[in-house]
């Protein structure tokens, strides 16, 4: 296959032709609106084509890693554990996409599940624990869309 | 409404049957509003032997294309309810297509307000005047706060009780990422840190539901409120709480300069104490508020997420929930160090 130029290469020379060639030539209409959400789509498939991969296995690791230690600590917590066993029962750790992101998707429904918990438990430590991962997939999705502010509202 | 040459002959033949000039009647402008994320919205100018004047067109788009789905003849119900009782500023609304027989889509026809935007408005001018702005908006929120119910159409449910609301609002998160098809878990964090830090309860009220600068027209006599679709009875907070969260995503923010300023002035215009209205508990209904926008918006992403729509405003939704994750975090970041909530 053609690796180089890269997939977030490709894109952003397309975004470089949009804003430079076709965004001037637009009055500030619907049509102008409809191009730079377009931009900003393009943008962040740039950045993630780039970085996705990596960044749902690391966080899926980082949640791991923690909710195990809940599903010790906090026996209760039954939809934690359920969420968790079918986790760790279906990981793949394939590097196609479809593969990753069913893993992503088992794994988000472990982290959603350790916000129940710990905030129904109410201990400030293991709250704090499962807030640092939130930070983390948050810290992710600011790098895919930069500041954002909602395109047209005038 | 996409073929312009189509929807003005729609219109005119629309206009004609409703104003004094009759078949001399022509349409003597269109222009489509951008900035609307739900609605088709355009200002259609007319002249006939009564002159020139203008109209504002409200109407659903094509299917797939809004981010958020709301009745035409609900907002008709409410808009009229509204009017008759001339104590909100609002464009007064003149006649509704119901089932878009005439206008090709159903669509509710209003006066158009010769103004700016709030938001257009306070982003020429310096921020030394966006306090006076704030101020202004603030008797627009407490003359929607202190509507009178009952005057509301029957569409519009009143919640048995503030617990019964709160509750009801905070499991729409869970039930709502429940039935997303892909998986969002600040969703259910937020449910999680709302339902154990509850704040004092308020009066239910109007609650307008879209309450953000982007969506008050400022006019020679004054402001109006404009874009009713999501409004319902709740909290009132709610509309300070997403005037917060829209002031992030677009700014600029009219109260940073003093907040407390503005909400003493918001205290002092509806009689709510201080333990009610403060920077910590708006900042829960930052994040409570959020459910009535950024709900609809996951569910419409989902047609992208299952391939079934393919709209760059549904898809650049996907930029749009990364934003709002970030206002979210933020209201409970700032909510915890203020009260030193967290469970």
């Amino acid at each position: 296959m053609i690796a180089k130029p890269s997939t977030a290469q490709l894109i952003e020379a397309v975004n470089s032709e949009l804003a430079s060639k076709v965004s001037p030539e637009l009055d500030a209409g619907t049509t102008r609106v409809v191009l730079d959400m377009a931009m900003a789509v393009l943008q962040g498939a740039a950045t993630r084509s780039a970085n996705e991969l990596a960044w749902m296995r690391e966080e899926e690791h980082a949640v791991a890693a923690v909710a195990e230690r809940l599903v010790g600590d906090l026996p209760s917590a039954t939809g934690l554990a359920e969420a968790y066993r079918a986790y760790t029962d279906n990981r793949s750790d394939s590097l196609y996409l479809a593969d990753a992101l069913a893993d992503y998707e088992r794994i988000s429904e472990v982290l959603s599940c350790s916000a129940e918990a710990v905030y129904a438990d109410g201990d400030p430590a293991r709250i704090a624990a499962v807030q640092e991962l939130f930070e983390q997939r948050l810290a992710n999705e600011n790098a895919v869309i930069g500041s954002f502010q909602a395109v047209g509202r005038t | 409404m996409t073929d312009i040459a189509e929807v003005t002959s729609q219109l005119e033949a629309f206009f004609q049957k409703r104003c004094p000039g009759g078949d001399s009647l022509k349409i003597a402008g269109y222009e489509p509003i951008t900035g609307g994320y739900s609605r088709a919205m355009a200002r259609v100018w007319v002249e006939d032997s009564d002159g020139r004047r203008g109209y504002i067109v409200r109407a659903d788009p094509p299917p797939g294309q809004a981010i958020i789905d709301t009745d035409r003849t609900e907002e008709w119900e409410l808009l009229t309810a509204l009017s008759s009782t001339d104590t909100i500023p609002l464009p007064k609304p003149l006649w509704f297509d119901k089932e878009g027989d005439e206008l090709g889509t159903p669509s509710i026809v209003m006066e158009m307000i010769n103004g700016q935007s709030l938001v257009s408005i306070a982003r020429q001018r310096d921020e030394s005047e966006h306090l006076g702005m704030a101020l202004n908006m603030c008797e627009v929120g407490a003359s929607i706060h202190g509507f009178d119910v009952s005057a509301l159409p029957d569409h519009i449910e009143i919640p048995e009780s503030w617990d019964d609301y709160i509750d009801s609002r905070i499991q729409e998160w869970t039930v709502a990422e429940k039935a997303y098809a892909d998986s969002n878990p600040f969703m259910r964090l937020i449910a999680s840190y709302l339902r154990a830090n509850k704040p004092p309860p308020a009066p239910l009220t109007l609650v307008h539901g879209d309450f953000q600068i982007a969506n008050i027209l400022i006019a020679d006599d004054g402001y109006y409120m404009v874009d009713w679709e999501l409004a319902h009875v709740g909290d009132p907070r709610e509309d300070l709480g997403w005037m917060m969260f829209a002031s992030v995503t677009q700014p600029p923010d009219v109260i940073a300069e003093d907040p407390d300023a503005f909400y003493a002035r918001y205290r002092e215009l509806t009689g709510l104490s201080e333990d009610v209205i403060n920077a910590a508990t708006i900042d829960y209904f930052v994040m409570l508020a959020a459910a009535t926008v950024f709900i609809p918006v996951v569910q419409q992403f989902e047609a992208v997420v299952k391939g079934d729509a393919t709209g760059i405003m549904v898809t650049y939704m996907s930029n749009a929930i990364a934003g709002m994750h970030n206002v979210l975090m933020s209201a409970m970041n700032r909510h915890r160090a203020a009260t030193g909530g967290s469970a």
